[in-house]
């Protein structure tokens, strides 16, 4: 059957080559290298050199008194951010669908756009100052009758101004997908609605929604794939050591172990540990949008995504 | 099609476009006041408290501060230099493209430890360091009220 198919799509084969090398060469060839979770590795010694040592920086995590602490902020970073930042896009490209005036729609999308393509170090910048004690926030809150403080310092204050200048950041970028989504939807379909006699709202949610429910369940599927990775850039940039109870994640975490004190094989261990439940996490969410939903991964139509899944999720670590 | 619209449709689409507006200020506004803080008289801005609608004075001495600055055209070069990998995929939409290699050589894989420490040592690590502390005097640059402080 392969022989076979092979033998006739010989040159789309040859095609496939590059990517193949590419995929090999990069991102599996790579991957022995996570064998120094299991060593003590010493730069000096190298890859194979170095001695194994077994599950020791495995369980020097799991016991480590931070574990607990870095295993809740990660993981309700992330509900967080599936809770709010997920639906936002979607939230705005239905509204931006709503839109009569073209030239105005086409106005807020590009404007919605500009903060995703200024540097996150920038952002965080921002975010530093505007949070500062004499920040424009803190302008606003006293306003309101509220208090002045440093909003950085705050543990409590944290998730918040993650996640909204996440969402600040992104909505916009991010509602591209749908809206791309949205503009395959049949027109004859809202004809036919409004025949029957039914309004916008009835029109977005039995015309559009299901629409775009195959865009939304792929990202979300790859989104629970990346569970347990936050973005540490904006961490690192944003944190300070006052309000590590709720900001040091285990990517933060191993940056200070692993990079700064050159702890590779610790730092490899939590990454491997990272990427499995990455990895159990995007099968299982898989498996249960193919039953609920017959939507999932691995389908002829959407392999681009499969890429993105791919370098997205589970191979994260292997690259 | 016709389009009539109902009182309800015409109060959603008032309420929408009220959002959108609100939308683009929110989004804008951050932007504005930065270049605006960038512009104005450093010891003005210090003294200045709540929102900023105009520059407050005007004064360009910042950036030439920056461009005096010998790490940004350093650090440019080692952003061009080193943008050729997919960091951009890898960290999706999260992170600008700019930045995301160096982050990607600051980040906790073991693939990481495996570029930096094999064959490709030197070229790394020091585009590397030297990237770092260009973004590191971008950095200072947004945060000149300080500096100017001092």
């Amino acid at each position: 059957m392969l022989v076979k198919d092979f033998k006739k799509n010989k040159l789309i084969y040859l095609m496939a080559l590059p990517v193949l090398a590419y995929y090999i060469i990069f991102h599996y060839g790579p991957m022995y290298g996570v064998i120094i979770a299991f060593k003590n590795f010493s730069p000096g010694r190298g890859i194979l050199g170095s001695s194994w040592v077994g599950f020791q920086w495995f369980k020097d995590f799991f016991s480590s008194y931070y574990f607990g602490r870095l295993l809740r902020n990660t993981v309700l970073i992330n509900v967080l951010n599936l809770i709010f930042s997920f639906p936002a896009p979607i939230i705005l490209a239905l509204l931006l669908n709503e839109l009569r005036h073209e030239r105005f729609k086409k106005t807020v999308q590009t404007v919605s756009y500009l903060p995703h393509f200024i540097s996150l170090v920038v952002i965080c910048g921002m975010i530093h100052d505007f949070t500062a004690r004499d920040g424009i926030i803190n302008d606003i809150v006293e306003w309101f009758g509220g208090e002045r403080k440093t909003m950085l310092l705050e543990p409590g204050l944290f998730r918040p101004i993650y996640i909204i200048s996440g969402i600040w950041q992104n909505v916009g970028w991010d509602s591209i997908i749908y809206l791309a989504a949205l503009s395959s939807i049949d027109q004859e379909l809202y004809e036919a609605a409004v025949i029957d006699g039914a309004n916008r709202w009835k029109q977005t949610l039995h015309i559009t929604l299901p629409g775009i429910l195959p865009t939304i369940v792929i990202l979300l599927i790859m989104r629970i794939g990346a569970m347990m990775n936050v973005g540490h850039e904006k961490i690192i940039l944003l944190y300070n050591s006052n309000i590590y109870e709720t900001a040091d994640v285990i990517s933060t975490f191993v940056y200070r172990k692993g990079l700064s004190q050159a702890n590779y094989s610790y730092s490899a261990a939590v990454g491997l540990f990272n990427s499995i439940v990455n990895f159990v996490l995007i099968i299982l969410a898989n498996w249960f949008s193919r039953k609920a939903t017959e939507i999932s991964l691995w389908q002829g139509e959407r392999e681009w995504l499969l890429e993105e899944a791919l370098e997205r999720g589970y191979l994260m670590l292997l690259t | 099609m016709v389009i009539r619209r109902s009182t309800g449709e015409r109060i959603f689409d008032a309420f929408n476009i009220i959002f959108m507006i609100l939308l683009m200020v929110v989004t804008l506004y951050p932007l504005l006041y930065v270049v605006f803080a960038s512009v104005s008289t450093p010891s003005v801005l210090v003294q200045h408290r709540g929102l900023l609608l105009k520059p407050l004075g005007f004064e360009t001495g910042s950036y030439g501060l920056v461009f005096k600055n010998p790490m940004i055209p350093k650090g440019y070069l080692n952003t061009l230099f080193i943008v050729t990998d997919d960091g951009y995929w890898r960290y999706g939409s999260g992170t600008g493209c700019g930045d995301s290699k160096v982050c990607y050589y600051r980040s906790c894989y073991p693939a990481d430890i495996v570029h930096i420490s094999i064959p490709s040592e030197i070229f790394c690590k020091r585009s590397y360091d030297r990237s770092y502390k260009g973004i590191k005097a971008i950095w200072k640059l947004y945060k000149f009220k300080q500096i100017n402080v001092e």
